[in-house]
């Protein structure tokens, strides 16, 4: 039983860790994401930017 | 005291205050403006189903999470850390590793968005021929639906919980009544527009909320305190999930297996994104990065529901009165633990943020829920049974009828329907009705050319199977089995049954009822 703790107290204070870290890059990134999301609706002509 | 007084007691001691109301009422209204802003943005179906396949990686991630981490799974996963402690946690894992697998691999979802399809029937028609797309639509829509129904009903449990509304009376119908009309009027203005923008903003307030909440909690109760109170209470059984002590055991943790690759690589509320991607190296980076999404969408609520468990274990009085009573009283449902706990730990202003995000977690899933069955119904059901095809407008119209209709469905259903099952396990069986056919099909689909489409039929009619897992049909087929089988049938063991009758269905089905034409079939990236 005592290695199942240490798994998953690693396991748990580790996602937590790492899904902050990821929530801060989605936040930034997905912002520029949603400007070009719009834009390119708004410009159907013109062809998407990779 | 008598039941509906200790009830009553129980839920006026919260203290959600008029500040988390202000909170709550500004980020809904966020929600409707979202709606009307991205209404301007559709111009056919393209846009209102896939958002014009334009969502980059950062977008993609967050509107999956959004949609993933729905409150539905914040309460389900809260009920299942409450009754099976740290245990639980195996079940995030797994959900992350399979998801993972799929990103390094590209398994169903490259292939399937290289095709350039919006809807997976779609992909049954191209593979498989007409009559598999609507017998597959038909399917995936009755389970999906299914499957939705208990949504409504949860989310509200949790608002009545955390605001410190009594339940009872009619208030579980206005709140319901309420949250659905909301969902609904944004979502049909904006489809995948408006869903995508609003899941982002709803990833933001959840991701903050949301380790807020764990922060505080470890500041209140201590981990060290929480494994100790677990190790008392659960014994081994509440930290090894192959011990069989609080319902788990291989057969759960294989069942375990299975969900977590079909609620990520066949689950088409998942597989929209992917679809929607702008290439598929966008695809693989979003299930990679989502895994993460996958982990935490479970093991953080997990966590709260333990942290649930032992703050009614150590507080005593009505607490444990309520859910473990001595007496002959019925326990009150174990699904308000979780909201009751947060609006007693929280200080004010922050339980109004926590509450919005997880109003921002049933939103984002119920938009996407919304879109992704009328989108189903509409484009793999009505209009291959059109003798003229609907135009682009016919099928936007069509798509917001429908929703309407499964929202009246599901405030029904959600006041109607009683299981004995943990929320979990009937999500995981009615899914399945839809999933285990359906990862059988794509298989085969994708990766086998002698796949048939008299063999796709047979796997995606032998996944209704898996509705004998649900607790009201079980109990009767075990009592009709008795013990002729040797042992009882449990919710995992049938959802196991029916993934390997469905597997054998596609195989013997091919191999007997070959397709006399090879359809063309190119898996060419389409934009």
């Amino acid at each position: 039983m005592e290695g199942w703790i240490t798994i998953w107290t690693i396991v748990f204070f580790a996602s937590i860790t790492v899904f902050s870290l990821m929530a801060i890059w989605v936040v930034i990134f997905g912002a520029f994401d949603i400007k070009r999301m719009l834009a390119d609706m708004s410009n159907p002509e013109e062809p998407p930017k990779e | 005291m008598d039941r509906t007084q200790l009830v009553q007691e129980l839920f006026s001691t919260g203290h959600f205050s008029t500040l988390d109301w202000v909170i709550v009422i500004g980020y809904v209204s966020i929600s409707i403006f979202i709606g009307v802003f991205a209404n301007r943005f559709i111009k056919g179906v393209t846009e209102y189903v896939v958002a014009g396949r334009n969502l980059g990686t950062a977008l993609s991630v967050a509107t999956m999470t959004g949609t993933e981490m729905g409150l539905i799974t914040v309460m389900y996963s809260a009920q299942k850390g409450f009754t099976g402690g740290f245990a639980s946690f195996h079940i995030a894992v797994v959900a992350c590793v399979m998801t993972f697998i799929v990103g390094v691999t590209g398994f169903i979802v490259v292939p399937l968005r290289r095709c350039g399809v919006m809807t997976i029937p779609e992909f049954y028609e191209r593979r498989f021929g007409r009559r598999t797309r609507i017998l597959g639509g038909f399917l995936l829509a009755f389970g999906g639906i299914l499957n939705m129904g208990l949504f409504l009903k949860v989310g509200s449990q949790f608002v009545i919980g955390v605001t410190g509304i009594a339940p009872g009376g009619g208030l579980l119908m206005l709140v319901m009544t309420s949250l659905i009309v909301l969902v609904l009027f944004y979502t049909i203005l904006g489809g995948m527009i408006s869903v995508v923008l609003a899941d982002y903003v709803q990833f933001t307030v959840l991701s903050l909320g949301l380790v807020l909440l764990v922060c505080l909690t470890l500041a209140k109760l201590g981990w060290t305190n929480m494994i100790d109170v677990v190790q008392q209470q659960m014994g081994p059984a509440g930290f090894d999930p192959t011990e069989e002590g609080v319902g788990f055991g291989p057969a759960y943790i294989s069942w375990q297996a299975v969900s977590g690759l079909v609620s990520c690589a066949i689950w088409p509320t998942a597989v929209a994104r992917a679809l929607a991607a702008r290439n598929t190296t966008v695809v693989k980076r979003q299930y990679m990065l989502s895994s993460i999404s996958f982990l935490i969408r479970f093991m953080i609520p997990y966590f709260l529901g333990i942290a649930a468990f032992v703050y009614i274990i150590q507080s005593g009085g009505i607490f444990q009165q309520a859910f473990f009573p001595t007496d002959d009283m019925k326990p009150v449902d174990n699904l308000y633990a979780m909201p009751l706990f947060v609006s007693h730990v929280l200080p004010i202003g922050v339980l109004g943020l926590v509450t919005a995000a997880m109003i921002a977690a049933f939103m984002s899933t119920h938009d996407s829920y919304l879109l992704c069955w009328s989108s189903v119904i509409v484009l793999d059901i009505i209009n291959p049974m059109c003798k003229k095809p609907l135009s682009d407008k016919g099928q936007v119209l069509w798509a917001r009828l429908v929703m309407v209709m499964i929202g009246i469905y599901i405030l029904v259903w959600g006041l109607w329907y009683e299981g004995s099952d943990d929320i979990w396990e009937y999500m995981t069986l009615t899914g399945g009705i839809y999933t285990l056919g359906a990862i059988s099909v794509l298989v085969g689909g994708l990766y086998w050319k002698r796949a048939s489409s008299t063999g796709a039929v047979f796997a995606l009619l032998a996944g209704f199977s898996a509705i004998f897992g649900l607790s009201k049909v079980r109990v009767v087929l075990n009592a009709a089995l008795e013990h002729r089988i040797g042992f009882e049938l449990t919710a995992p063991i049938v959802g196991l049954i029916t993934l390997a009758l469905c597997i054998l269905a596609m195989i013997v089905g091919s191999l007997l009822f070959p397709d006399k034409e090879k359809p063309e079939f190119v898996l060419t990236e389409v934009k």
